[in-house]
Parts: structure tokens; C-alpha cells; sequence
């Protein structure tokens, strides 16, 4: 029997594509749990906005890397971590855009960070083993019925 | 992703449904700058059926509204979940680009 609280792991290529298997990973792992609609929604936003990031800025050659995000269960927190071997990048030291500036004015685009940082909580950077790691949390009501379900299933991108 | 497009009168609506993200804005992008290009001026986007929106997909209304402040055209969006009506509120991007309930509301302001 698995562990209870046993981590959701992926593995994914440095390719727009594997967007997809974030938020079926995450989905279909939550769904059937209490989260809410709006839970989960955020969740995937962080994962996607922080992966569609390393993808498109971490990496100088045009090799294949491994992104691994990791996802598991603390108390009531969903603990989410992304690992890759990108160039060194703190996305706390990243300031988005000042977001009074009117729309006409605003350079496009530097919102993602801006948004995992808003959506979650306890967003932290290291740098180890020429690897970037982010982790971050994120509230859940509900959390017995989390722990059900991951104790049911941990098998997606092993 | 899929996209559909229809006039009421001159103004362009785009209804989106399934999810907007990095690998599917390209099309938006493309079909609203299109739609532009072709004169269209005044847009409703129809997110009834949109599930999901990350960063990339707002960059495309970004875009667009920055043509379109050129030409006085305007977009207008609605039928919006909260979560994702949320997103745009964050992005500071609701002062600029009005969100109503629905769309009768949106063709009625446009009109």
C-alpha cells in the first residue's frame, strides 16, 4: 500500500506540449476530491505559469531537459515544487510590471509570476546542484478527501 | 481549444471554449488580428465556455487592445467565471478592458 501521503511526481520535457499533462496530472488526481473549482483552477495556473517559464527562458541550448514537479500533501496545504536544470533564475527577484500603468502603456506579458506569487502562498527559490527549485503552497478547505485520494493513486509520470 | 466567430452587425464575437494557455493562444492571436485586418473594430469575447486561462492568452487581449486603441475599437468580455474574472483583476487589466455578465449586455454597450 502506498504511503497517504505519498507525491504526485511528473516528469516533463522542456516543451510547450507537456502543458497538457499538467493539468490532466493535476486534475485528474483532484477532481474528485472537495477542492474547489477556483482551487483548483489556481493550482494549475502556478504549475503552468511557472513551467511555460522555464521552458520558454531557462534553457541556452536546444537540447532535452527535465522539468520535475512534484506535488503533495501537508496538513491542510497542497505543496507544490518544480525542479529544473535551467539557468539560474529567483523568481522572487523578478518584479512584474507596474499594473496601474494603463494597458496602452504596459509592456506585454511578465504576468505569470505575478500571478504565482499572488495565488500562493510561501513561494521560496533555491539554487542547488545547478538546479532551480521553486516551491510553493497552496490553502485547501477540505483536506481529508485529499488524502484519500492520493492515497488511491501515485502512479501518473512515474 | 476551439474558437468560433460570428458578426452581429459590426461587431466581431469570438466565443472561446476549453483552455486558453501557452500552446493555444497562438490561434487566438492569430484569428483576432486577423479579424482586425479585415476591419473588424469592436470585439466581445465570449468566455462561456473557456475553462481555463493562463498568462499567455492574456497577453493576446493585451495585444489587441493596444491595436484597437488606435482605431478606437473596443473589446468587451463576458459570461465569465469568477475565478477566472479574478485573473484579470490581478493583472490590473478589468479597469481597461470591461468584463459584463453577458453577452446581450455587451452588445447592448457596443451598439
Amino acid at each position: 500500500m502506498p504511503a497517504e501521503n505519498d507525491p504526485l511526481k511528473l516528469t516533463l520535457k522542456n516543451n510547450l506540449d507537456e502543458v497538457k499533462c499538467i493539468w490532466s496530472g493535476i486534475e485528474t488526481k483532484l477532481k474528485d476530491c472537495c477542492m474547489t473549482r477556483r482551487e483548483l483552477f489556481q493550482i494549475n495556473l502556478a504549475v503552468d505559469e511557472l513551467f511555460t517559464n522555464i521552458v520558454s527562458y531557462a534553457f541556452e541550448d536546444q537540447k532535452e531537459h527535465d522539468i520535475c514537479v512534484n506535488i503533495r500533501i501537508e496538513n491542510n496545504h497542497i505543496v507544490v515544487e518544480l525542479e529544473d536544470d535551467g539557468i539560474p533564475f529567483n523568481p522572487l527577484e523578478f518584479t512584474p510590471h507596474d499594473l496601474s500603468t494603463p494597458l496602452s502603456e504596459r509592456a506585454e506579458g511578465g504576468l505569470g509570476i505575478h500571478f504565482c506569487k499572488r495565488l500562493t502562498a510561501e513561494f521560496c527559490y533555491e539554487r542547488q546542484n545547478n538546479k532551480n527549485r521553486v516551491t510553493f503552497k497552496k490553502r485547501i478547505k477540505k483536506p481529508g478527501l485529499l488524502k484519500k485520494l492520493f492515497s488511491c493513486g501515485r502512479n501518473h509520470g512515474n | 481549444m476551439e474558437i468560433s466567430e460570428n458578426k452581429d452587425g459590426n461587431i466581431h464575437i469570438f466565443e472561446l471554449s476549453g483552455r486558453l494557455d501557452s500552446r493555444t493562444s497562438p490561434e487566438f492571436d492569430e484569428k483576432i488580428f486577423l479579424a482586425m485586418e479585415n476591419g473588424s473594430n469592436n470585439f466581445i469575447i465570449d468566455f462561456q465556455s473557456l475553462e481555463y486561462i493562463s498568462s499567455a492568452g492574456l497577453r493576446v487581449l493585451n495585444k489587441a487592445y493596444k491595436k484597437l486603441k488606435h482605431t478606437d475599437g473596443k473589446i468587451m468580455m463576458c459570461n465569465m467565471v469568477d475565478y477566472i474574472k479574478e485573473v484579470f483583476e490581478i493583472a490590473g487589466f478589468d479597469t481597461f478592458l470591461p468584463i459584463v455578465s453577458d453577452r446581450q449586455t455587451a452588445l447592448k454597450s457596443l451598439s
